[in-house]
Order: structure tokens, then C-alpha cells, then sequence
């Protein structure tokens, strides 16, 4: 199962106890009709613990790229290792954004959503 | 330090936890008296108080900062924000009330601290901004739940090496790619242990070194270690894992090399580096810049390291003879005396009365018939008068040098 952090996701029913968990301690946003929200509230370490075992599958925690808005692939990354499968970030870079204005296009960006 | 250097002044060129820092921003610019007092709770490192003054300035906000190594109880804390609480200031200037390492604050077991916080974040009139790095700790959860909650996450690799990159490209520097990735992943999403071993490694003085440190030794194993350490890293490590005041680590370095022996060329240049060290504590001081404090530990170890090359130094507690050391101890003690005893009737501080007005009493001294008139009027006994004929001589001796 894939969780991008910042979008909304469905996942299978994990029963009362599980959803509970999630949504209290975890700080998983739910809504109704949207589904499921990881936020900078979020504890992205309990909320891939408690689904692993709940589902018994992998989780794996997708951040988004903050310029372009693309999930980010983490694979081909050369610091996959050091961020871990729970990556505890609000959002990171793509490689197609890695280029060497970066770092001004980064504050444009944020700027942009200030306002 | 370029910590200090590249310090962001605008929010929006901060890095790393970005709804987060948006959200604050907001906070801030939509304040009202309805609003609940911000809590930033979160890792060191990435950016908490950074992100509250820059956006305290973008926005016309006057900071009134209580940091942790201010006194903290419910008295301190009602003697400076007290009035803040219901007034606003003459001018209707904006203010904004930051205390930060809020975990530092005292709970109702000792001193109130914590009730007063409370108290102050009902009845305020102007924002109220808390920071804290722990949130499990039964203080912060108390403050939390009266509070607008904006947790800090630590800041992605990338971002770290993306930062990095862009001083070295100001300073006009380079580091290759496997140093940088070093430090990126050392630094574990702490930008200012990021930017700090950047610049050690980019000066070349010394290893890359990470300031996060969990274990606690004390300062006598601290500077057992740090004198047998073989690099400045070892060496810093062993100091910034003991939490002994600043003054006492210089301390403690001084009395073990000058009881090893240490002499000549090699002793000057130790204790030139020590006493730059301790004046850097006495202008953190006077500054009241506490935040300086964070690079002490690298400063002295760095520096002590590099002038201690090739010395043989060992851990001790005596530099002089005992008998030595209480005579200089009781010397002080007697100066002391003096000097708080003329800053009285002259309206001055006890330090304005040594440095300022002690050499010209002493200097007057000289004639019996004043000698005689200070030591009725300060009531002082013979030991004292000894003391200050000799302070007297020493004067003497500098005047005649010129």
C-alpha cells in the first residue's frame, strides 16, 4: 500500500479498533467523503505500524515533490536509505526539480503560497 | 558561523516543513484576541525560532524574547510579562511574547512557572509563541491543549544538501559530493548540525562532527576523554556530551593543563585560545545572545585541540599548591570587599568600583594619611589593608611601565 503524505487515500476496512488508533493517536485525518489524510500532525511511524500489521502488508510512505507537486520516487534517490520507509517529512524534491536554481525556485514556490 | 551568517530573515527563505511554517505565518497574520497562543513543538535544528523571528519581523512584530537561560519562575516571568498581559505598549506598537525551550520552564512542584504560562495565555492581548523540542513531557502536554499546535518534522535530506549547496556557492566554496552526502546524512534532518559541520569541513580546521547528542557524562569523565581524544571530533564529542556550565569546562581545562606541566610557546598559545573562549562567554553574557551558546562546546574543543597538539595533558583538579590557591582565593575574597564597599556610597556596581574607582583609591593610598582615612571609612582590617598595600604596589609597578 502507497501513502502519499498530503493527499487524500482509501484503504481496506480495518475494523473499530485499528480505525480508532489511526485517527486518535496517529492523527490520520478522516472525512467521509475524501477519505484518508496524512498531515504534518500525523505520526507517519504509528500509522505504517498499525496498517502493516492490520493488513498485513509493506506500507510505503510517498512524499510529494514541494515545486511540482509529483509524488516523489524514492527508489532512485541517493538518500532512500537515510530517510527510511516512514519517511517523516512534510514534502521533498523530484529529480526533474534538482536543478541548479533549486534552491530560488524552492522560495519562489513557497512565496507563491504565502501570498 | 554561518549558522548565524545565513540565518533566513524571511520565512519564505526557510527550508523544510513547509505546511507547517505556512500555517504559522498565517497564524501570526491573522491574529486577534480570540486566537490561542502558538506551541511549536519539534526537533531541534529545523528552524522553530528562526521561523518565529523572521516572520515576527516580516510582519512588524516587536519580539519580547524569555529564552531558557532566563530565570523562569512565576515571579520572573510575572515581573517581565505581567504588565504585558493587560496593556498594550504607549506607542501601539506590535508585540509578540516568545518563549522559548518552554520544557525549561518550572512546574508547580518548584516555583509556578507553568500556572503563570497558563494564566498569561488567557488573559493576553498580544500573541503568545512557545517553543519546545520534547512533547511527551507533562508540562508541554498541559500547554498543549490550551494552545494552536505546530509540529516541526526534521528536514529532508535533499533539502539539507540543497541549503548546503547554496552557502557554499555564496561563500564561494566547494565540498565533493561524498563529504556533502556525509554530512547530510549525519546531520539526521538537523539543519544547524547540517550547516555546522559544512563549514568545519569547508574551513578544513577540523572533522565533521553531529550535535546531536543524547548521553549525559559528567565533566570530570568528559575531560578525561577529551584530553586522551586523537581528533577535534572525539574531542567535541566528549564536551558536548557533558552539560557543565560553559565557565566550568574552561575551568576545568585550565587547572589539568596547568597542572601537566604544559610551558613555553605551546602553554601561550593554549591559554590565548582558553581566555578567547571565556571571553566569548562573558559577551554572551553581556549580549544576553544565549542562543551562541549552542557553539561553545565546538569553539573550545576545536581550538584547545589544535593548541594542544603534541602536549601530553592529563585530567587534574590542582594547578597550584593548595596554600597558593587559598591566598589568591582570600585576595579576591578581600578586593571583593572593597570594591562592593565603595560602590555603595558612589552609587556604582561593585565591577564598575573594582575596574573603575579601586586603582585610583589605591593609587591615592600611598600616603599614610589617606591609607589611614580609607581604612576608617571602609572599616576595613589589617588582612584588608595588607591586601589592598599590595594592590597598591602592583598598580605602582604598571604606572612606572606606563
Amino acid at each position: 500500500m502507497k501513502i502519499v503524505v498530503g493527499e487524500w487515500f482509501w484503504m481496506p476496512q480495518v475494523g473499530g479498533d485499528v480505525f480508532k488508533k489511526l485517527v486518535k493517536d496517529a492523527g490520520l485525518k478522516y472525512d467521509k467523503s475524501n477519505g484518508f489524510q496524512a498531515t504534518p500532525e500525523t505520526d507517519m511511524r504509528l500509522v505504517a505500524a498499525l496498517l502493516q500489521s492490520a493488513l498485513k502488508e509493506d506500507v510505503e510512505v510517498m512524499l510529494k515533490c514541494f515545486i511540482c507537486g509529483a509524488p516523489v520516487e524514492c527508489e532512485e534517490c541517493r538518500y532512500n536509505d537515510a530517510c527510511g520507509s516512514t519517511k517523516t517529512f512534510q514534502s521533498c524534491i523530484c529529480k526533474d526539480c534538482e536543478t541548479k536554481e533549486v534552491s530560488a525556485i524552492y522560495s519562489m514556490r513557497f512565496t507563491e503560497l504565502v501570498g | 558561523m554561518w549558522v548565524e551568517k545565513y540565518r533566513p530573515a524571511n520565512p519564505n527563505t526557510m527550508i523544510g516543513n513547509e505546511e507547517t511554517r505556512l500555517n504559522f505565518i498565517k497564524w501570526l497574520k491573522n491574529w486577534s484576541r480570540k486566537s490561542r497562543p502558538a506551541l511549536l513543538l519539534g526537533p531541534p535544528g529545523v528552524g522553530k525560532t528562526t521561523l518565529v523571528h523572521a516572520t515576527a519581523k516580516n510582519l512588524g512584530f516587536e519580539v519580547l524574547e524569555l529564552n531558557a537561560s532566563d530565570v523562569r519562575t512565576k515571579s520572573k516571568l510575572e515581573e517581565r510579562l505581567g504588565p504585558l498581559r493587560l496593556h498594550t505598549t504607549l506607542f501601539e506598537e506590535k508585540l509578540l511574547i516568545f518563549l522559548d525551550e518552554v520544557d525549561g520552564i518550572y512546574g508547580r512542584q518548584d516555583r509556578g512557572g507553568i500556572e503563570f504560562l497558563q494564566d498569561l495565555i488567557k488573559s493576553s492581548r498580544i500573541p503568545v509563541v512557545m517553543v519546545a523540542n520534547v512533547e511527551d513531557d507533562k508540562k508541554i502536554v498541559k500547554l498543549a491543549k490550551s494552545s494552536q499546535v505546530f509540529r516541526f518534522q526534521r528536514v529532508p535530506p535533499k533539502l539539507l544538501e540543497m541549503v548546503i549547496k547554496s552557502i557554499l556557492g555564496r561563500e564561494g566554496l566547494t565540498l565533493d559530493q561524498g563529504t556533502l552526502e556525509m554530512i547530510v546524512r549525519d546531520a539526521n534532518g538537523d539543519v544547524r548540525a547540517a550547516v555546522n559541520s559544512a563549514q568545519v569541513a569547508a574551513s578544513g580546521t577540523g572533522e565533521i562532527v553531529s550535535e546531536i547528542r543524547d548521553t549525559q557524562i559528567t565533566l570530570v569523565e568528559a575531560l578525561k576523554i577529551f584530553f586522551d581524544s586523537s581528533s577535534s571530533r572525539e574531542a567535541y564529542l566528549a564536551l558536548s556530551s557533558c552539560k557543565a556550565q560553559p565557565r566550568d569546562k574552561i575551568r576545568a581545562i585550565f587547572q589539568s593543563i596547568m597542572s601537566s606541566g604544559v610551558e613555553g610557546e605551546k602553554l601561550v598559545k593554549v591559554l590565548g585560545e582558553l581566555s578567547k573562549a571565556d571571553e566569548l562567554v562573558a559577551e554572551i553574557g553581556r549580549t544576553q545572545n544565549y542562543r551562541l551558546l549552542r557553539y561553545f562546546d565546538q569553539i573550545l574543543a576545536n581550538s584547545v585541540f589544535n593548541a594542544l597538539q603534541g602536549a601530553d595533558v592529563r585530567y587534574g583538579e590542582e594547578s597550584l599548591p593548595w596554600n597558593l590557591q587559598l591566598r589568591i582565593w582570600n585576595e579576591r575574597r578581600q578586593l571583593g570587599y572593597i570594591s562592593s564597599s565603595l560602590a555603595k556610597p558612589h552609587h556604582v556596581s561593585s565591577r564598575d568600583a573594582a575596574l573603575i574607582y579601586l586603582p585610583y583609591i589605591a593609587l591615592l593610598s600611598r600616603s599614610k594619611n589617606y591609607e589611614v582615612k580609607v581604612r576608617n571609612k571602609l572599616r576595613l582590617d589589617e588582612s584588608t589593608v595588607k591586601v589592598l598595600r599590595k594592590e597598591v604596589q602592583r598598580i605602582s609597578r604598571e604606572v612606572a611601565k606606563g
